[in-house]
């Protein structure tokens, strides 16, 4: 495929944008899929509420809270201005910022659906055994969960792979610095450079397709270890893929 | 609680890799992918991209044309820019909430002026080209004035100012079109674009994006589009950008903007 070096720079991009957040995203997302998972009442109901939001919200109102207060008049980015030496708004930064909000559910969902699939006994039966919390989390929660864990850092990036509104609310379309593919794909279009749109789009619709099918493709991308045999859930994603 | 390092096993990758044959779409080679474009990443953030290229904030009507006068500019000075547009006032917001920007090249004198009062910009702005507005789709002006019969294309008049100099225009000729009949586009080249497929069979846009003749507005229907640019003063690169500037006001820069579809600032 023939892309211009300013496409290239926006594949760069988007790529980095993505696999930063996908770190991002599981490193903070396993702990606050696990607390959801052991905690019950109104509080985990809120918390559960608050992480789908950006499910449903419309991707400028997150991108005008976000760029509020990203702006360096805002105590955030006068912190990061401070800490750094750098605006956060229209940086990267801002960008994976906002990823990590935005794709939050995909993470936090298919992990917390995971660990509370893991039986109480097992917890106990190892508690019993001398296995430290931390102990457990390693030897226990993580393989069984370990499907779980593709799954949510596989939707992460895809779904970093595709976002548009929050970007450019909080990143506008700055070449190298958060002009990422879709964001170049529009500019393309508002330019009517049709010819280049088509080969954006033809690329990230390629991506998407191989990378959901790819998952999708796995032998029941059921959550925990197949060869447990603990469970019977499936993520709402799934259904029915399994062959 | 001291973890017990033998049985640290690190999150999915690094599990078993023997088990089974491995397919492409394997979980391992997943996890692969992810981390090698984590590296990827890592690697290209290591370089700082373009701390010698001038960030240059263009407004819609201008893109075409800033692209044609900066590859010339790099040839003579050596000094690269990167462009970003969107209309004028939207870039003016941008800058007002901490967008890097080195030079902001507006469509009007309002929005640099702005910026100068708030203190993001140095003053003074200066005048680069004076934009002209054009009709497309019809033979003469007198065709606004039948608007029930026509669909026309123009941007917002409260981010655009190609938008608020053609609504002007329509309240000269007292040309009242009812608001199903204007397709107010964000900025003027998109308004430009709904003309160009069809969607709209008027435009009033700036000439210099026509791609067909059109018929040129009388000046005297609305406000000049002084297009005024500033040097953003959060730039860390003020006197390249003013470099900029002072080329953008010298004899081969005109040329290129006249031959472009500007006029000089009167």
């Amino acid at each position: 495929m023939l892309l211009s070096a300013g496409e290239w720079q926006a594949v760069v991009l988007t790529l980095e944008l993505a696999a930063v957040s996908t770190v991002i995203l599981l490193a903070l997302g396993t702990p606050i899929a696990l607390w959801l998972a052991n905690t019950r009442g109104s509080l985990r109901a809120f918390a559960e509420a608050v992480i789908a939001l950006p499910l449903v919200l419309p991707p400028t109102v997150l991108g005008f809270y976000l760029l509020i207060s990203f702006a360096p008049d805002s105590p955030l980015g006068a912190l990061w201005y401070n800490a750094f030496g750098r605006d956060l708004a229209f940086s990267f930064s801002a960008l994976v910022l906002g990823s990590c909000i935005y794709s939050m559910p995909f993470v936090v969902q298919p992990l917390q659906l995971a660990f509370a699939s893991i039986p109480e006994d097992l917890h106990s039966m190892t508690a019993t055994l001398g296995a430290s919390p931390w102990d457990r989390f390693w030897t226990l929660t993580v393989p069984l969960s370990k499907r779980a864990f593709m799954l949510a850092g596989a939707l992460a990036f895809a779904h970093t792979l595709g976002e548009f509104g929050v970007v450019l609310m909080i990143g506008g379309s700055i070449p190298g610095e958060t002009q990422v593919l879709s964001i170049a794909l529009y500019e393309h279009v508002e330019s009517m450079n049709y010819p280049a749109a088509h080969r954006l789009a033809l690329l990230i619709l390629a991506t998407s397709l191989i990378l959901l099918f790819a998952l999708y493709r796995r032998d029941g991308w059921r959550l925990g270890a197949k060869s447990s045999h603990l469970h019977n859930q499936t993520h709402p994603a799934e259904n029915g893929h399994g062959r | 609680m001291a973890p017990v390092l033998y049985e640290l096993t690190p999150v999915a990758g690094a599990y078993p890799c023997t088990r089974k044959l491995r397919r492409a779409a394997s979980p391992d080679w997943m996890i692969a992918c992810l981390l090698g474009s984590a590296l990827v990443a890592a690697v290209a953030m290591a370089v700082p991209a373009g701390a010698e290229t001038l960030r240059v904030a263009v407004a819609a009507n201008f893109r075409s044309a800033a692209e044609q006068l900066l590859r010339d500019y790099q040839r003579e000075s050596g000094v690269a820019a990167e462009i970003s547009s969107a209309s004028t006032g939207v870039l003016a917001a941008q800058i007002l909430k901490g967008a890097p920007f080195d030079v902001f090249l507006a469509a009007d004198e309002r929005r640099p002026a702005t910026l100068i009062e708030k203190g993001f910009a140095l003053a003074p702005s200066q005048c680069y080209a004076q934009g002209e507005l054009v009709l497309l789709g019809a033979g003469t002006v007198e065709a606004l004035n039948v608007p029930g019969q026509h669909r026309l294309a123009l941007s917002n008049p409260r981010t655009a100012p190609y938008g608020r100099a053609a609504h002007e225009v329509l309240d000269s000729l007292g040309a009242d079109f009812a608001d199903d009949r204007l397709l107010t586009a964000s900025n003027v080249q998109q308004a430009f674009s709904y003309y160009a497929l069809g969607v709209a069979d008027l435009a009033l846009v700036a000439r210099a994006l026509a791609t067909e003749e059109g018929v040129p507005v009388p000046p005297d229907l609305h406000e000049p589009i002084l297009q005024h640019a500033v040097v953003v003063k959060r730039s860390a690169q003020r006197e390249r950008s003013l470099a900029l500037l002072r080329w953008l006001a010298g004899d081969t820069a005109r040329m290129t903007m006249t031959e472009l579809g500007y006029r000089a600032c009167s």
